[in-house]
């Protein structure tokens, strides 16, 4: 658990990364994980594209769910010497998109493109109206675009290179939440052929980025929990120049118990459990307040106990979101405590 | 599509911030042919000539890069950097950089603040204090940076991304002016082969261009040249609702025989000679007005000029050329220096 020694990237979270999955275009994602879990039970997407699979058949009702889908871009207009226009899909800071790789999602194929930044000693700035900037794919003309199949309402990613500073620490773009994708499906994947003492739902949503539409689907579709434990990334204000007042979980200490943030106020009474059930077992555990949403603010209005087991993260939402490898192992090991001793979760009845 | 040629490939995965080219002259040098001897100056300026007597022409490209340098580490493990060379810093928020420490390369991330915790922070861009960048290594102290290595004084660029987009562009950092070493490098080979017919042609890998021209104006004092042509890049953006004087300029059209820019009017003879040669050769080439500098100009007097390839998204981490446009240009430089008699082109 030391930082001398260099943490290599799961393999399955490595592959989670690679594939793009721009909200609303999951597809790619879904397919990898519905491919895997398969041989757990039995699958089941629903109209959005959320995926979930159920196991165990009696006792209290837990979802743990993580959201496939990824900040991005889609193809808004073509112009005609060529330029590839976008709109931004979910939230991203405009200054952070200029002399950016990008991946254009076709009905053909993958095709890589640039957005363009006019250097600074020509009067380029990042601050410069994000409505002026566009794709480049290396054509001089709208027709060009077209017989590169590139089309309106193609989906667009980032470029995603992950890397590992000093020896712990993953940089990579769509860290959030592919490494929540990756702890649910690696969580399934344990809950599987055990005898459970509760009826598990694992589930992948979709949408998150987008105002957590997925998650919605899922609280109206019918199924009803006892328990929900989103799993996702918690931004964290440990990092350099950032305003320690809020969110300063520091990375390496434990994933973090996301007890307070712009959408939902965790269910103490679980956040007891969970914090007991780590102490118990020897595992780190932050809590605290951050920013954001996650799946649990619709989910958890459907009547049932609900806290965000989250990694503490830096420069979510930039191409470089870092979290630390050793929250990701104990999240993983505390998903599997919890599956362990699923049958004594708190239920509103007790 | 055209894929990136492996000598322009190689030569993009060598670091070389200004003031930082030894690796790359070491890497020219490697791979120059046997038979002349090539010479470095104090600047790490790298030339090699071939020939002799009278004209004596000159070929100038640059080994350095913009980047960065480490200015300072924190208590906190993070580091400052300085800009070399002209950089958007407002637009490097969240950008993986490469460190080039002593021990190798250690990565690190640029920072932002997520705009989940944005208090006002973002306003300016977290990652800027003053004139520096913040970069996180990953460690939590100044002890545990430097244990990885890291000091004072090393060299960083962003980390190296190359793409071929779908209408051929190669993309990558430092193609300003990776590609004008490897046109360099492969006109050193045929020279080598095939010595001008009449003169001396000096083939010069510079330093620390773009911070001031040094490397070339120390190479101006130590030597006189009839005729200095300098290889270099021509900002061709395209951005829509963009306004600028490379409007006229496009990718793919060939090279770009800059006139006039900032440093002044450029030999009217050799320019027009260089194209009457273009032309004879039957050789794409454009012609224009530069909002820059370039290197030719330190060189007085002499006839000189610059002999561009049009690249968008100049000092970005995207910087593209056209293929075309590198192939014509190594095209023109051959007929150029392989001439019976190269005075004709500006006299």
């Amino acid at each position: 658990m030391t930082r001398s020694v260099a943490w290599t990237v799961p393999v399955e979270l490595a592959e989670l990364l690679a594939l793009p999955g721009v909200s609303g275009y999951e597809d790619p994602v879904r397919d990898y994980l519905l491919e895997r879990v398969q041989a757990f039970g039995d699958p089941v997407a629903d109209a959005m594209g959320n995926l979930r699979v159920t196991l165990g058949d009696h006792g209290p009702r837990i979802l743990i769910v993580a959201h496939m889908d990824e900040i991005g871009l889609v193809v808004s207009g073509i112009d005609e010497d060529g330029s590839v226009r976008f709109e931004k899909v979910g939230t991203i800071d405009d200054r952070l998109l200029a002399g950016r790789h990008v991946t254009l999602h076709t009905r053909t194929g993958a095709l890589a493109g640039v957005i363009g930044a006019v250097p600074p000693h020509h009067g380029g700035s990042a601050g410069a109206n994000p409505a002026t900037l566009a794709i480049d794919v290396g054509a001089a003309s709208a027709a060009e675009v077209a017989a590169f199949g590139v089309r309106v309402l193609d989906s667009v990613s980032f470029d995603k290179f992950p890397r590992v500073m000093h020896g712990t620490r993953l940089n990579c773009r769509a860290v959030d939440d592919r490494v929540g994708c990756a702890l649910v499906l690696w969580a399934c994947r344990y809950a599987a052929g055990r005898d459970l003492g509760a009826r598990i739902t694992f589930a992948w949503s979709v949408q998150e980025e987008v105002g957590l539409r997925g998650a919605q689907g899922l609280a109206h579709g019918g199924e009803r929990y006892d328990v929900i434990v989103p799993v996702d990334a918690c931004a964290s204000t440990d990092g350099p120049n950032h305003p320690r007042r809020l969110a300063c979980f520091p990375l390496g200490a434990g994933p973090v118990l996301r007890m307070i943030d712009h959408g939902s106020f965790a269910s103490p009474k679980l956040a007891a459990w969970l914090s007991a059930l780590a102490e118990r077992h020897g595992l780190p555990l932050q809590a605290g307040v951050t920013g954001g949403e996650t799946d649990g603010v619709p989910l958890q209005v459907t009547g049932a106990h609900m806290v965000p087991l989250t990694i503490a993260m830096r420069y979510v939402h930039s191409l470089a979101e870092t979290c630390d490898l050793r929250d990701v192992d104990h999240a993983r090991q505390l998903l599997e405590r919890l599956i362990d001793e699923a049958q004594w979760v708190p239920l509103a009845t007790r | 599509m055209t894929a990136f040629p492996d000598d322009l490939l190689e030569l993009l995965q060598v670091p070389g911030v200004s003031g930082y080219e030894r690796r790359v002259v070491e890497h020219l040098r490697a791979r120059l042919p046997d038979g002349v001897a090539a010479t470095v100056d104090a600047l790490d300026n790298l030339t090699v000539t071939y020939g002799r007597g009278a004209p004596h022409v000159l070929l100038i490209v640059h080994t350095d890069e913009v980047g960065f340098v480490v200015s300072g580490v924190r208590p906190d493990g993070a580091l400052y950097l300085t800009a070399i060379g002209h950089w958007d810093l407002a637009a490097l928020g969240g950008t993986q950089v490469d460190v080039h420490s002593s021990d190798g390369v250690v990565p690190g991330v640029v920072i932002t603040v997520p705009p989940h915790l944005d208090r006002g922070l973002a306003g300016r861009g977290a990652w800027q204090e003053g004139d520096q960048v913040v970069v996180d290594v990953g460690s939590d102290d100044a002890a545990a940076t430097a244990a990885l290595g890291v000091r004072v004084l090393d060299p960083v660029t962003l980390a190296r991304r190359t793409a071929v987009l779908p209408g051929g562009t190669w993309v990558a950092r430092g193609l300003d002016n990776r590609f004008g070493c490897t046109l360099l490098l492969r006109l050193a080979r045929r020279l080598a082969a095939s010595p001008p017919a009449r003169g001396r042609v000096t083939l010069a890998w510079a330093s620390q261009e773009e911070v001031g021209f040094r490397g070339p104006k120390a190479l101006a004092y130590a030597q006189r040249f009839d005729a200095v042509l300098a290889i270099d890049a021509y900002p061709a953006d395209r951005r829509p609702g963009a306004r600028l004087a490379s409007d006229a300029v496009r990718q793919g059209l060939g090279p770009v025989l800059r006139g006039v820019d900032l440093t002044g009017v450029g030999s009217s003879r050799f320019v027009a000679g260089l194209q009457r040669l273009a032309a004879a050769e039957g050789l794409p080439l454009q012609a224009a007005y530069a909002q820059g500098h370039n290197q030719a100009s330190v060189f007085l007097p002499t006839h000189a000029a610059a002999l561009d390839l049009p690249i968008a998204y100049l000092h970005s981490g995207v910087e593209s050329v056209h293929p075309a446009d590198f192939h014509a240009a190594e095209a023109l430089l051959w007929a150029f220096v392989s001439q019976a008699d190269p005075e004709v082109t500006w006299s």
